[in-house]
């Protein structure tokens, strides 16, 4: 503690700084939040005083003020304008990101544009900050992107606890999930119950449902955009916790003034706690998942930036017969560059792999099952916000897809080998966005894809019965197929009042490659395969409507959207598919039609000491393809007719605050068999018709508290506690119906199977 | 085989992942309209051989399924045999051949079956056919003791050799006699994709538990699954040639009769079938592959 002399020593000499060195220095960079480009002849107008500074070609600004507070508000063309509220005591530094009307790519919850709700053009977009998703009650304290999104209206997740999720009715694998613009193919740790993002590490993601953003294409439902720190720290700094399940650190600095860097891991222990186990056979079993993101970022001059970005994470699970373990990597790099003050660009390369492996280990049996995808990537992308009338963004990407569908060796053996195959995935695309008056804004534009299969390849042809007729070997590099797609997208809003305003929004999306699942949840086995002579490329049509309503000087955002969407090519499997290990998957894959449409209502509280949202979809899915289910329509497995979902927080005190979510939706569709035969007093289904009845309806309550011992403390270590229960009321919610033989009678009766009774759990989590 | 080789890691994972809990549950179906079910098997055993008519009954229902009584059944080859195969008296809806007999590789035979199923006063008239599959040759199997995630089992390795045809085995076990894999649910499946063509020098096909572990597992819903063999026991393996439609329809079943796997297999489908006319079940026929060993005693403790 300080002596009272000392405090007072302070007290005069802040008096007289106040009264003798009259003013204080404030500067800043001012960058394109999203590429991190500093913005030259940006303008930073002080609102107390009514002047304004501009920034210079490195982006700089600087201004002096006296004592107090005040408001900057700091513009640029092309860019929302931020407002912020700084406390000139001292000379400081005050870095400004602005971010681009057109690539509307939210970072920071506070430095949203509070109308953005009614404003922003584009509609079906779901935004969570790394710290509201951190609120959120976890599974066993495991903080989960993921799961938070399966929160959200038209989100539904594809089963209990999983990471698969279904967008508007769309299936689990029509969803683009991009970690830094990288493809992530599989984003499930533990079989599905976490995923593979570290909130740690992340700046917070945007969920597009279906108006994907012109630049990126490929999927019909959903962009999935999670992206990791991008703000540059003061100092070396880091955040971490102690979890039951895992344990995490993130570190990060600047190097310099143009340099800064970021780290971080996971790691979870369960395989710890499997050492200490009275049973043997579990004492050896390794069962463990890791991940690792690093970020390197260097800003050459006020027009130059480069930055790499790295993602490892892997599963393992192991033990004396052998072991099974998957990894997803990603990586990327790109160079932020600023041609003037009206076009700026980005290029970049990424790449992606995921692979698994199964390995038996035993005498006189021993095996080895290896498959995977590699991806390569190349983009440009170019921003040139020119009036109101010509915002453009046009671009190109380029991926080289590698699917190896499967290998199995076995010494002494001929083992099996799926061949693998190669595809050229191409897009272009230009978009503009236009300010027609203050009420009425469009955003149009076409994206061109082409798709494209490459030996080296065999290729089988089917006749009417799905059987081969024919086979054809292309050499390596060869080019034996081509398709494209036109990918037109528009979109409106109109404003009806400061308020209110009324979007609507059209998207035709195409997709060229689709994970052989056929499973409730998906495993980690699923194989990713492209279109090809057998296989046409899925395309969807979407058109979506919406009123968007803020209360209370935007405090309360509320919305209501319809939609409609149309499928073509949908890929669905014949019945008993054999879609591991088999080279004529293709013979497998059942194509036809399908729709969803469905409507979501949400309310969202952004301020004061009660925080959160309520969210109602009303929906329905259902697909139509002639050779399953005797060509009747029948219902799409992630069909859910009503879905409610109700977060929120509560700030108790300065030390505690509460969250809670209560989600209940439909049960999934399934099958249950109506009949039975009996064959040596044994009992066998017989069904009559896919998906025709229900699992019952899923509900769920989750608490959690969050205990800061001291929040005004000045240390700069400070720590949290946070206390959770997961499936508070111990709803049993079937994951799983199965049928089994009654002890005495012999005769059939069904039994479920649920994953979680009441969960507790136990963080610590602590930041420097 | 192809993926029956993992079994022993995928079935480790789950047990160490998925310790979920079970609960009885009431659910409601529809009552579907019966359809008949035939199941035949001819081997190359000499005896009377039988062909079983049932009725299909709605899931829940409480009563065993009925036989189907009255019915005309008859088999023809395509040696232009023919035999006419009589109900039974003590067993209804099973049908014998008059007099034993032993079924010929090679040979194609054809089932007809005339009955008036549902009643509507029109004779109904199923059909399928069947080509019986050949004897293969073993050379011989050797029993070995070892040690999985500390417990004694025994793995049973093969020698023989593999055609080079797609081929397909169901393989059934006697311990000292007695047969274990007595119901369709407990018959192991194999197949050849992965050792295709060449000679199968010792590869384990099956894994015996010792019985001094059989306490351990006397809990577990599988128990009466398992086989639990002791050293000096007599063990007969047969190892059948089926067709792959036999083959599949008996997978069909195994992968059926439980509904659906959140995780592995698709949706719940129907069961496949080589009846003809809506019926449902299997016919068909192979040859009997036997061959024996004793289990040798346990060094590996």
């Amino acid at each position: 503690m300080l002596s009272k002399k000392l405090y007072f020593l302070l007290f005069l000499l802040g008096f007289s700084i106040s009264l003798y060195a009259q003013t204080i220095h404030i500067e800043g960079i001012i960058q394109d939040k999203q590429s991190g480009e500093a913005l030259a002849e940006a303008t930073v107008y002080i609102k107390e005083t009514g002047n304004a500074v501009t920034s210079d070609q490195s982006g700089k600004y600087s201004c002096r003020l006296k004592k107090g507070s005040y408001t900057l508000i700091a513009s640029y063309i092309g860019y929302k304008n931020e407002e912020i509220r700084i406390k000139a005591d001292r000379d400081q530094t005050v870095p400004i990101l602005l971010e681009s009307s057109t690539e509307l790519q939210e970072v920071i919850v506070s430095a949203k544009a509070k109308d953005e709700n009614v404003s922003r053009i584009s509609m079906g977009v779901e935004r969570l900050t790394a710290t509201e998703i951190k609120r959120i009650p976890a599974l066993m304290g495991e903080v989960d992107v993921i799961k938070a999104i399966q929160l959200l209206p038209g989100v539904q997740s594809a089963s209990e606890g999983g990471s698969g999720f279904s967008v508007r009715g769309g299936s689990p694998d029509q969803n683009l999930i991009l970690l830094d613009n990288s493809t992530v193919y599989n984003a499930a740790h533990l079989m599905g119950f976490f995923s593979v993002f570290n909130n740690d590490v992340l700046s917070g993601l945007e969920l597009y449902k279906g108006d994907l953003p012109l630049k990126f294409g490929g999927r019909l439902s959903s962009l999935l955009d999670v992206q990791t720190k991008t703000d540059q720290p003061e100092r070396f700094q880091g955040t971490g916790g102690i979890g039951l399940i895992s344990s995490r650190l993130m570190l990060e600095g600047p190097i310099g003034e143009k340099t800064s860097w970021m780290i971080g891991g996971r790691r979870s222990y369960a395989d710890l706690f499997l050492k200490l186990s009275n049973d043997e056979s579990q004492r050896d079993a390794a069962l463990y998942f890791y991940d690792v993101n690093a970020k390197l970022s260097h800003r050459f001059s006020g027009k130059d930036k480069v930055e790499g970005s790295v993602y490892l994470g892997r599963d393992l699970f192991g033990a004396q017969p052998g072991e099974f373990k998957y990894s997803n990597a990603a990586g990327s790099l790109s160079w932020g560059h600023t041609f003037s003050d009206r076009l700026f660009s980005k290029f970049s390369l990424h790449l992606t792999n995921y692979d698994y492996g199964l390995k038996s280990k035993l005498e006189d049996a021993e095996a080895a099952w290896d498959a995977s995808i590699f991806d390569v990537m190349l983009r440009a992308d170019f921003n040139q916000p020119l009036s109101d009338l010509w915002n453009l963004g046009y671009g190109v990407s380029t991926i080289h897809h590698h699917f190896q569908p499967g290998v199995v060796t076995m010494p002494d053996y001929p083992g099996l080998k799926v061949e693998g195959n190669n595809a050229l995935e191409h897009g272009i695309y230009l978009s503009n966005e236009q300010k027609l008056s203050d009420r009425l804004s469009l955003k149009y534009g076409l994206r061109v894809s082409v798709f494209q299969n490459m030996g080296k390849a065999l290729v089988y042809s089917y006749d009417n019965e799905y059987e081969v007729s024919d086979s054809t070997r292309y050499k390596s590099g060869e080019i034996y197929h081509t398709y494209t797609g036109l990918e037109p997208r528009l979109g409106f809003v109109y404003k009806l009042t400061d308020y209110s305003s009324v979007k609507g929004n059209y998207a035709h999306n195409t997709q060229y490659m689709q994970l052989a699942n056929n499973s409730a949840s998906g495993s980690p086995l699923d194989i990713w395969f492209p279109a090809s002579p057998n296989i046409k490329p899925q395309r969807a049509d979407l058109f979506s409507l919406g009123y968007f309503h803020n209360l209370k000087e935007n405090s309360y955002e509320t919305s209501v959207e319809v939609y409609y969407k149309g499928l073509k090519n949908v890929v669905d499997f014949a019945e008993h598919a054999e879609l591991m290990l088999n080279d004529k998957l293709e013979g497998e894959v059942r194509t036809g039609t399908g729709k969803a449409y469905g409507a979501e209502f949400m309310v969202k509280k952004n301020t004061g000491r009660l925080t959160g949202f309520v969210n109602y979809t009303l929906s329905r899915s259902e697909r139509t393809i002639p050779e399953i289910n005797q060509g009747k329509t029948y219902l799409a497995p992630y069909d859910k007719t009503h879905s409610v979902n109700i977060v929120a927080n509560y700030q108790l005190s300065e030390k505690v605050s509460l969250s809670t979510v209560w989600v209940y939706a439909t049960g999934n569709p399934t099958s249950y068999p109506s009949g039975r035969f009996e064959i040596g007093g044994e009992y066998f289904p017989i069904y009559s018709g896919r998906n025709e009845f229900r699992k019952p309806d899923y509900h769920r309550l989750d608490l959690s508290l969050t205990y800061i011992p001291n929040p005004k403390s000045k240390k700069r270590w400070q720590g949290e506690w946070n206390f959770s229960l997961y499936n508070a009321y111990w709803q049993k919610n079937p994951w799983m119906i199965t049928f089994d033989q009654d002890d005495v009678s012999g005769l059939p009766h069904a039994e479920m199977i649920y994953l979680f009774g009441i969960i507790p759990s136990i963080t610590y989590n602590f930041k420097f | 085989m192809k993926r029956k080789i993992f079994q022993p890691v995928f079935y480790t994972l789950i047990y160490i992942l998925l310790t979920g809990c079970t609960a009885d549950i009431d659910i409601k179906t529809n009552d579907s309209e019966p359809v008949i079910v035939i199941y035949g098997l001819l081997t190359n055993e000499y005896k009377k051989q039988s062909v079983r008519l049932t009725r299909s009954s709605p899931y829940f229902s409480q009563e065993k399924n009925e036989a189907v009584s009255g019915a005309v059944v008859r088999i023809t080859s395509s040696l232009n045999e023919e035999f006419n195969l009589m109900e039974s008296q003590s067993e209804k809806g099973t049908y014998e051949t008059t007099d034993s007999l032993s079924a010929k590789a090679g040979i194609t035979y054809r089932l007809n079956i005339q009955v008036d199923f549902d009643g509507d006063g029109i004779v109904d008239t199923y059909e399928a056919e069947t080509v019986m599959q050949p004897a293969i040759s073993l050379d011989s199997i050797r029993i070995k003791p070892l040690r999985i995630m500390g417990e004694s089992y025994y793995a049973l390795n093969l020698y023989a050799t593999d055609s080079p045809d797609e081929d397909y085995y169901i393989c059934n076990y006697f311990v000292n006699d007695t047969l274990k894999t007595d119901r369709i649910s407990r018959y192991r499946m194999l197949g050849d994709e992965i050792v295709n063509g060449e000679y199968i020098n010792g590869l384990t096909i099956e894994y015996f538990l010792d019985r001094k572990e059989a306490k351990k597992h006397e809990n577990e819903d599988n128990f009466d699954d398992l086989i639990f063999v002791s050293p000096g026991d007599h063990i007969t393996i047969e190892m059948n040639k089926v067709e792959k439609s036999y083959y599949l329809f008996i997978i069909d079943c195994q992968m059926e009769m439980k509904g659906e796997n959140p995780f592995f297999g698709g949706p719940a489908s129907n069961i496949r079938t080589n009846i003809s006319k809506g019926g449902t079940g299997f016919f068909s026929a192979y040859t009997i592959n036997r061959i024996e060993a004793s289990v040798p005693a346990d060094e590996t403790n």
